[in-house]
């Protein structure tokens, strides 16, 4: 017996992976992280000069326009970048409802839906609980930077992060081992560079840059990638 | 065993056919999709596609329209309310034939 999926799981699976195939999402959200850390360096800043204060300013601007434009910033860009060569397709999305069984269905008298729906429906409870994985490991580091003083607290946030994004994309999206490796090195690399000396959100703060710039690395190189594959406009 | 059998014949004759099979299997995984994007991963020819897609659309199963995403034309294809029920059952069917029945 064979263990592929059902085609349409694979086809719910492919227009899925499609969306992040091009590195546009990956990008704009390190973009998000990265205006993020910049704008909180610059709140918790010593000299709070007017240069300081519009740096911040801009940045957390930038910050907010992506948290609430996000999905339309990336579907512009794609409509600039991938639809022309690769075509346009809109995956469903973490959230929202599975359509119900219709009446159609129920006119055929099966106590059981499709197999590929019920398979859909498992696929997208999986990709929410990782998730939700994800976001708690990433509170848990967060925490760990703020609240301990230890200079390795760095360190296990990145190890703890890296292992959290492993987790979350190994199934569920092409990830990418620059960000799985890079959190890491990031978080070894704030320990030896700042060690206990710098604590608190001043932690998260460098970390929320370098993780930005990460994701941002990630989504150029595979940016870069995609373009050279699929070089054509139709 | 009859019975089962019987069911092939009321298969929908408009899903059936294995590009459209395809076609609406991909639709019914997405909200929309445009025709390169069919084209790409069904892997047909564009009067093929696009003879499979009118039959479908005659059917009442799928929606095409015309529009832009900045200044690039799309030819989007959506699946209609109905073209999700049709597939639903088809699928029913399809598991009913192999499968049979399941006590409920």
């Amino acid at each position: 017996m064979s263990s592929s999926p059902p085609p349409l799981l694979s086809a719910e699976h492919r227009a899925w992976l499609y969306w992040f195939d091009d590195g546009l999402p990956t990008l704009v959200a390190g973009l998000g992280f990265l205006f993020a850390g910049v704008a909180f360096a610059y709140d918790h800043s010593q000299n709070s000069t007017y240069v300081n204060l519009a740096v911040g300013f801009v940045a957390m601007l930038l910050y907010c326009s992506i948290l609430l434009f996000h999905r339309q910033m990336i579907d512009w860009l794609k409509a600039k970048i991938t639809y022309p060569r690769t075509g346009y397709a809109q995956p469903p999305f973490l959230g929202e409802a599975v359509p119900p069984p219709t009446s159609l269905t129920a006119a055929v008298n099966h106590a059981e839906e499709g197999q590929g729906t019920a398979e859909m429906m498992r696929l997208r409870e999986y990709r929410r609980q990782r998730v939700l994985l994800l976001c708690g490991a990433v509170a848990l580091a967060s925490f760990a930077m703020i609240y301990f003083r230890n200079r390795w607290a760095c360190a296990l946030a990145g190890v703890v992060t890296g292992l959290a994004f492993w987790m979350w994309g190994r199934k569920v999206y092409r990830l990418s081992w620059l960000v799985v490796a890079g959190f890491p090195v990031v978080g070894v690399g704030l320990t030896l560079l700042f060690g206990d000396r710098v604590y608190g959100f001043d932690r998260v703060t460098y970390f929320l840059i370098a993780a930005g710039a990460l994701l941002v690395l990630d989504g150029v190189t595979a940016l870069v990638g995609y373009l050279h594959v699929d070089p054509g406009r139709r | 065993m009859s019975g089962n059998l019987r069911d092939l014949s009321s298969l929908d004759r408009v899903i059936h056919e294995p590009a459209r099979l395809m076609i609406m299997t991909i639709l019914f995984a997405v909200e929309e999709a445009d025709f390169v994007y069919l084209q790409r991963e069904c892997g047909l020819t564009q009067g093929n596609l696009s003879s499979h897609l009118s039959k479908l659309e005659d059917a009442g199963y799928l929606t095409i329209s015309k529009t832009f995403k900045g200044k690039y034309p799309l030819t989007i294809c959506k699946l209609t309310k109905r073209g999700r029920d049709a597939f639903e059952v088809y699928s029913v069917k399809m598991r009913f034939v192999t499968e049979g029945r399941s006590k409920a």
